[in-house]
C-alpha cells in the first residue's frame, strides 16, 4: 500500500486538531512548572499516600542512608519503597502490572510512581510549598 | 440491508474490538513510563462503526467491546481506564467527524481519537490516585497517542476502501444519514482521482 497516497488525504484541519491537542497536552506540564517556580526552597520530601491519604514522608538528603517503607492495607496490597539518599524507588510490590517497580528511581520534584492496582502513589514535592500553590493545585486536581 | 445482516455486523465489530484489546494487552510495553499507558489499536473498530453505523448502533459497539474485554479477564480499575479512554475517544471523534470530509480526514479523526484515549486514561489515573502530577504524563502519552491513531487511521482508510462489506454496509447508512453520505462520497471520490 501506498503510504505517500494515505497521507496526501489529509486536510488542513486535522493539522490544526492535532497541533491544538498536542500543545494543550503541554498545558498540565506548563502549570505545574509555573507553581514549582513559585516555591524556592530546595529541600524535597518524597510522600507516600493511598487513596489520597497521607501515610509517609521521607526527607530527600545526602547522608547516604537508606530508609524503607512498607506499605500494607486490608485488601491485601503490599508495596515496598526505598528511599536511598535523594533517590526514591518502589523496590517491591504485589500488583498485577508491576509498572510501579519497573518505573525505576525518581529524584526530582514532580515525578511520581503511581501503583494503580494498589491505589499507592509515591510523588516527590518540595517541603515548604508555598500556601497560595498549594491551594491552587488542589483545586485542579 | 436486514435487520439481521446489521445486527451481525454490530456484533461483529465488538467481537474483533475484543480481540484487538486482549491483543493489545498481550504485548509487553517496553517502557514503564507512564501508568496505565496503552497504544489504543481498538480505536480502528470504534472508527469503523462511527463511519458505517447510525450513533445508535455505534454506540452499541463501544460498550459492547469495553464490557467483554473487562469480563475477559479485567479489574475494576482497567474498566475504570478503558471507560473513560474509550468514551472520551469515541465522543471526540464523533464531534471531529461533523466536521465532515472537506475539512478533516480520517487521519485526523483517529490522531485525535488516540490522543483522547490517553486524556481520559490520565484523568481516571490522576483521580484514582488522587495526585495532579500523573497529569504530566500528558506529553508523552499524546505523543504516542498521534502515533498509533495516525497508524490506526491509515489502517481503517485501507479497510474501507477494500473490504466490500464494510463500503456496503456504509452505502446503506449513508442512503439515511446526510453525513455518513458525504463521508461516503469523499471516499468514492478519493478512489476516482487515483485511476
Amino acid at each position: 500500500m501506498d503510504l505517500k497516497k494515505q497521507l496526501r488525504m489529509v486536510r488542513r484541519w486535522d493539522v490544526v486538531i492535532v497541533l491544538t491537542l498536542m500543545l494543550a497536552s503541554f498545558l498540565p506540564l506548563g502549570v505545574f512548572t509555573y507553581a514549582q517556580a513559585q516555591v524556592k526552597d530546595a529541600e524535597l520530601i518524597a510522600v507516600i499516600s493511598a487513596d489520597g491519604e497521607q501515610l509517609a514522608e521521607f526527607t530527600l538528603a545526602e547522608d547516604g542512608k537508606t530508609e524503607e517503607y512498607v506499605f500494607t492495607d486490608e485488601h491485601g496490597h503490599e508495596n515496598t519503597i526505598i528511599r536511598d539518599g535523594l533517590k526514591v524507588y518502589m523496590s517491591d510490590a504485589n500488583c498485577s502490572d508491576q509498572l510501579c517497580v519497573r518505573k525505576g528511581e525518581i529524584d526530582a520534584a514532580g515525578e511520581t510512581i503511581v501503583c494503580l492496582p494498589n491505589h499507592l502513589l509515591v510523588e516527590i514535592e518540595p517541603s515548604q510549598p508555598d500556601a497560595d500553590v498549594e491551594t491552587e493545585l488542589d483545586i485542579i486536581s | 440491508m436486514t435487520k439481521n445482516t446489521r445486527l451481525m455486523y454490530i456484533a461483529l465489530l465488538a467481537a474483533q474490538g475484543v480481540v484487538i484489546s486482549l491483543i493489545e494487552r498481550s504485548i509487553p510495553f517496553p517502557f514503564a513510563f507512564a501508568p496505565g499507558a496503552k497504544l489504543g489499536l481498538s480505536n480502528m473498530i470504534t472508527i469503523l462503526a462511527l463511519f458505517t453505523l447510525s450513533y445508535k448502533d455505534s454506540f452499541k459497539v463501544v460498550w459492547m467491546r469495553l464490557l467483554v474485554t473487562t469480563l475477559l479477564g479485567g479489574t475494576v480499575s482497567t474498566f475504570l481506564y478503558s471507560f473513560a479512554g474509550a468514551f472520551l475517544s469515541y465522543f471526540g471523534m464523533l464531534v471531529i467527524r461533523m466536521l465532515g470530509p472537506k475539512r478533516v480526514s480520517l487521519i485526523g479523526v483517529s490522531a485525535a481519537g488516540g490522543i483522547l484515549h490517553n486524556v481520559g486514561q490520565l484523568i481516571v489515573a490522576s483521580s484514582i490516585a488522587q495526585s495532579f502530577s500523573v497529569m504530566l504524563y500528558l506529553p508523552i502519552l499524546s505523543f504516542s497517542g498521534i502515533f498509533a491513531g495516525i497508524a490506526v487511521g491509515i489502517a481503517a482508510n485501507y479497510l474501507m476502501e477494500h473490504v466490500a462489506t464494510i463500503k456496503k454496509i456504509q452505502n446503506e447508512e449513508a442512503k439515511k444519514n446526510k453525513l455518513t453520505r458525504e463521508w461516503y462520497e469523499a471516499s468514492l471520490e478519493n478512489k476516482w482521482n487515483e485511476r
